[in-house]
């Protein structure tokens, strides 16, 4: 959490038109009161209504700034004490209807002067009772004195209201799904309104978190690289920076940010602008496909919700940008849609231009099928993704070592065709070898940059004749093979004349606790996307005595539904800084309904039975290895010839079979009962008593 | 086959249970804290359905479900959330009458931003009947006899009961139209 935080203060929402100023922002957070949020006990309510009354009375508006920051508290205080209060209610709500159809604006001060202490006095005598309706009657008076407030003085108001709404909100969104919460938010979108009008950087400032939240995900990726680079900070390459620093006269931090804020766009989306559904998207190969629906929908919200409140009155300019930290989400409008790029670092202006231009003739070429989307994909022209995907393509970092020569090389090339064929003759060579290099090295990173699991590490290439020699540090030894094994595949698809020189190197780095734990998370929330996916991931780090280390492990419990535990575990075991993995898991056992049935007094397998009914149950057995049988033999207590030993005897030679198919015995129990399967009555045929009935167990 | 997704709106004056139905209906929830000043949550259910019956093309759609909240009768929800939406559900709690009354405004809202849509009326918390409350509906008329409202349901958030039943039979609705 405190990592995040650390990055907030970073954050701008920006607007095609004026900037907005930091500094003010600043200074409102600093200001706001830290208790604003706090549930305070049931006693002070009498204090609590005082300070409401107040509030509704109108009692100069400097009295409201001090109390502002106290109503949600005091709210929370009401509803303790109001909580399911009928004689209240009784009580309550025919003053209040009265008063009500009178001109409120006449009326206001008698109204609060009325109410007020009635509703100390009932607050005082009655506890906790009929919470619903109490706050039913209160919001008719509530917002109508609010309002009349409002008229009377909204500038002032506003003005007064300004600092705290950010706080307030922060707040609101600490309590979560609290009924408060829920209503503050209402009374506060009507002071928010007011206050955006006067005062726009609070408002900004007080989105935020709230943008933050939705893209923390991404987020996380840029704080994790962070965190890698202060923990090796003295490493040599550690010392280099800080050398660095010192010339440049600029802080270690702000080197570290600048080394991670490398430009790199995560996710294209192509987002149909009334209902937020996507009609496209690119990801790269690291972000799951899973939330995008809910990322383009909220995105969508907040779109509308800027231009609702923050745009809208100043000119018609768009959201299009939001910053957060060293992420941001690039928004281009159009008629019917928008598109969203989430990426990293600094945006190059030659990237905005290929975004706009691609949208432009995204839009130009669809226009039908993008003003028709109807949320069904499989009317979406695949060029729409293939661009986006070029998005993402032209937006992913390339790190080389001559980044500057190279990365003008493609410009060159542009403007040879323009001038002419004539000096092309002469270059050509050159360029061909300039291209071939450039090509091979931006595949081998890339390689590694866009793995999910090596893309924190830097690692770099650079061609030496015919070897690409791979340089960098990772924290284990299985990573430094998986690069080489991404880094050969994909520089061997363009010459396989070239080969990889693995240089990297496997160091212990002893791994952050907290970002491991992410991690973990992260991994976890992945399996939990799927049907019947519920899994609960812990993290600890462990003195093992027996190799005199500390050892990270996760322990899992849950259930794991149709998902093999092995696959849950080797994800978790690939993390960095984890080392063991307990799981405790519960998979969901198929059911076999499939019985066998035998003749009086035999134990004998009919033969078809065998093949139409065994066969099925040994494919299960090996399609699910974590899968046991437990294989029940019946002789009902009645059967000439029957008996324990015949039940069992039945069970015995079905395991036999299952045996014979390769099925591992430990696998198989067999036990025998006198008697007949639970659903078996006394009106089922005799026959179906005896049986051979099946179970998987765990 | 490909991903087809539709949004719907739960519409409804604050404190009638929209949040709760949706909780019951999606059982996995996005965490829902981001956008409570914005006014919005979105939640996400993929519906499977059944390929056979006529008209409809796909086994499954996901929905996408927008729970416009937080604004209550003394403040609209900013119409723009309400667009481009294929379905809604209307909302109102049996237990107190006025958000009954105020049905009827909501659907209009709604469905002049959505013509094209379908509709379904919740009356919530019908647990509370068993408990002997008494019910007028009365005030409904307009609102059954609206020709985008397909269904009127009495739910239960607390019980689950025709949770799934009324937001099933909204998306076989939307896919028919
Ligand atoms: N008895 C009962 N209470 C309900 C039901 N649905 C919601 N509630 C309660 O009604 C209150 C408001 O619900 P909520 O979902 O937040 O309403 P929203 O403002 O429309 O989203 C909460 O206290 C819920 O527990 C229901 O079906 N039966
Ligand atoms: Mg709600």
């Amino acid at each position: 959490m405190s990592t995040t935080d650390s990055v907030d203060s970073n954050s701008a929402i920006k607007r095609s038109s004026d900037t907005t100023s930091q500094d003010s922002i600043a200074q409102n957070f600093t200001e706001s009161s830290p208790e604003n949020g706090e549930i305070q006990s049931v006693e002070d309510g009498e204090d609590a209504l005082e300070q409401l009354r107040v509030l509704l009375l109108g009692n100069g508006i400097s009295h409201l700034e001090n109390q502002m920051g106290n109503m949600q508290g005091s709210l929370n205080k009401v509803e303790h004490v109001l909580f399911d209060s009928q004689e209240l209610l009784d009580r309550l709500v025919p003053i209040g209807v009265e008063l009500i159809s009178r001109e409120i604006s006449e009326s206001r001060d008698e109204m609060c002067d009325v109410l007020a202490p009635i509703i100390d006095r009932l607050i005082y005598e009655r506890g906790k009772e009929d919470l619903e309706s109490m706050g039913e009657a209160i919001s008719l008076a509530l917002p109508s004195a609010i309002q009349a407030q409002i008229e009377s003085s909204p500038e002032t108001l506003a003005r007064v209201l300004g600092p705290e709404i950010s706080a307030a909100i922060r707040t609101q969104m600490d309590l979560k799904h609290g009924a408060i919460a829920e209503a503050i938010a209402a009374e506060m979108g009507e002071a928010i309104q007011r206050q955006i009008e006067l005062d726009r950087d609070v408002m900004v400032d007080a989105l935020y978190p709230i943008i933050g939240g939705t893209i923390n995900k991404y987020l996380q990726e840029v704080i994790n690289d962070i965190n890698e680079k202060v923990s090796d900070s003295l490493s040599p390459e550690g010392i280099k920076r800080k050398v660095r620093a010192r010339m440049q006269g600029v802080s270690e931090a702000e080197l570290i940010l600048r080394e991670s804020s490398r430009f790199s766009a995560r996710a294209a989306f192509l987002i149909h602008k009334e209902s937020g559904l996507v009609i496209a998207e690119a990801q790269s190969e690291d972000a799951e496909s899973l939330e995008s629906d809910m990322l383009a929908g909220m995105l969508t919200a907040i779109r509308s919700f800027a231009a609702d409140c923050v745009i809208a009155d100043d000119g018609g300019s768009e959201l299009n940008e939001i910053e957060y930290g060293s992420s941001r989400i690039l928004l281009e409008v159009a008629g019917y849609c928008y598109v969203a790029v989430i990426a990293s670092g600094e945006v190059p202006k030659v990237y905005l231009h290929k975004l706009r231009n691609t949208f432009g003739s995204l839009v130009q070429n669809y226009r039908k099928e993008i003003s028709e989307f109807e949320g069904d994909l499989g009317t979406v022209p695949e060029d729409v993704t293939t661009r986006l995907s070029w998005l993402i393509e032209q937006g992913s970092s390339k790190e080389k070592k001559n980044s500057d020569d190279k990365e003008s090389f493609p410009v060159v090339t542009w403007a040879l065709g323009g001038i002419g064929v004539a000096i092309v003759g002469l270059f050509g060579f050159f360029s061909y070898q300039n291209y071939r290099v450039n090509q091979l090295e931006t595949a081998a990173i890339e390689s590694v940059a866009q793995d999910p699991t090596l893309g924190l590490y830097n690692l770099t290439a650079a061609l030496d004749g015919d070897r690409m020699v791979m340089r960098g540090r990772v924290p284990s030894d299985n990573l430094r093979i998986l690069a080489e094994h991404r880094m050969t595949t994909a520089v061997g698809a363009i010459d396989d004349g070239i080969a990889v020189d693995n240089q990297v190197r496997a160091v212990n780095v002893p791994p952050n606790p907290t970002a491991v734990a992410a991690e973990v998370h992260r991994t976890i929330q992945l399996f939990n996307q799927r049907e019947g996916v519920n899994l609960d991931p812990a993290y600890r780090l462990r003195y093992d005595p027996a190799s005199d280390t500390t050892q990270g492990e996760v322990t899992v419990n849950g259930s794991v539904g149709a998902v093999p535990v092995s696959e849950v575990r080797s994800a978790l075991a690939t993390i960095p800084g984890v080392d063991q993995v307990v799981t405790n898991l519960e998979p969901i056992m198929p059911k076999i309904g499939t019985r066998l049935y035998f003749s009086v007094g035999s134990a004998n397998v009919v033969t078809i039975d065998r093949q139409v009914k065994l066969t099925p149950i040994s494919n299960l057995l090996k399609r699910s290895p974590q899968v046991r049988l437990k294989i029940i033999g019946y002789s009902p207590s009645d059967e000439t010839g029957g008996g324990q030993g015949l039940a069992l005897e039945r069970s015995r030679l079905v395991r036999q079979d299952l045996i014979e198919r390769g099925i591992a015995p430990n696998r198989l129990e067999a036990e025998g009962r006198v008697g007949v399967p639970e659903d078996v009555t006394a009106t089922s045929p005799d026959w179906a008593g005896r049986s051979v009935a099946f179970q998987a167990i765990p | 086959m490909a991903k087809v997704s539709k949004k719907i709106c739960l519409v409804g004056d604050f404190g009638v249970g929209k949040t709760s139905l949706i909780r019951r209906f999606v059982d996995r929830q996005f965490d829902d804290r981001y956008l409570s000043t914005v006014g919005v949550k979105i939640s996400r259910k993929l519906v499977e359905l059944d390929p056979s019956l006529p008209d409809i093309a796909t086994s499954e759609v996901q929905l996408l479900i927008w729970d416009l909240e937080g604004r209550n009768k003394f403040k609209a929800i900013v119409p723009s959330y309400l667009q481009g939406a294929r379905g809604a559900i209307l909302v109102a709690d049996i237990s107190r009458p006025g958000t009954l009354r105020s049905l009827e405004e909501h659907l209009d809202q709604f469905c002049t931003i959505n013509p094209k849509s379908k509709v379904m009326v919740a009356l919530n918390k019908a647990d509370l009947l068993n408990e002997g409350l008494p019910i007028d509906t009365s005030s409904l008329k307009a609102v059954d006899d609206h020709s985008q409202v397909v269904k009127r349901y009495f739910t239960s958030a607390k019980t689950g009961d025709q949770v799934d039943d009324l937001f099933v039979r909204l998306t076989y609705q939307m896919l028919r139209s």
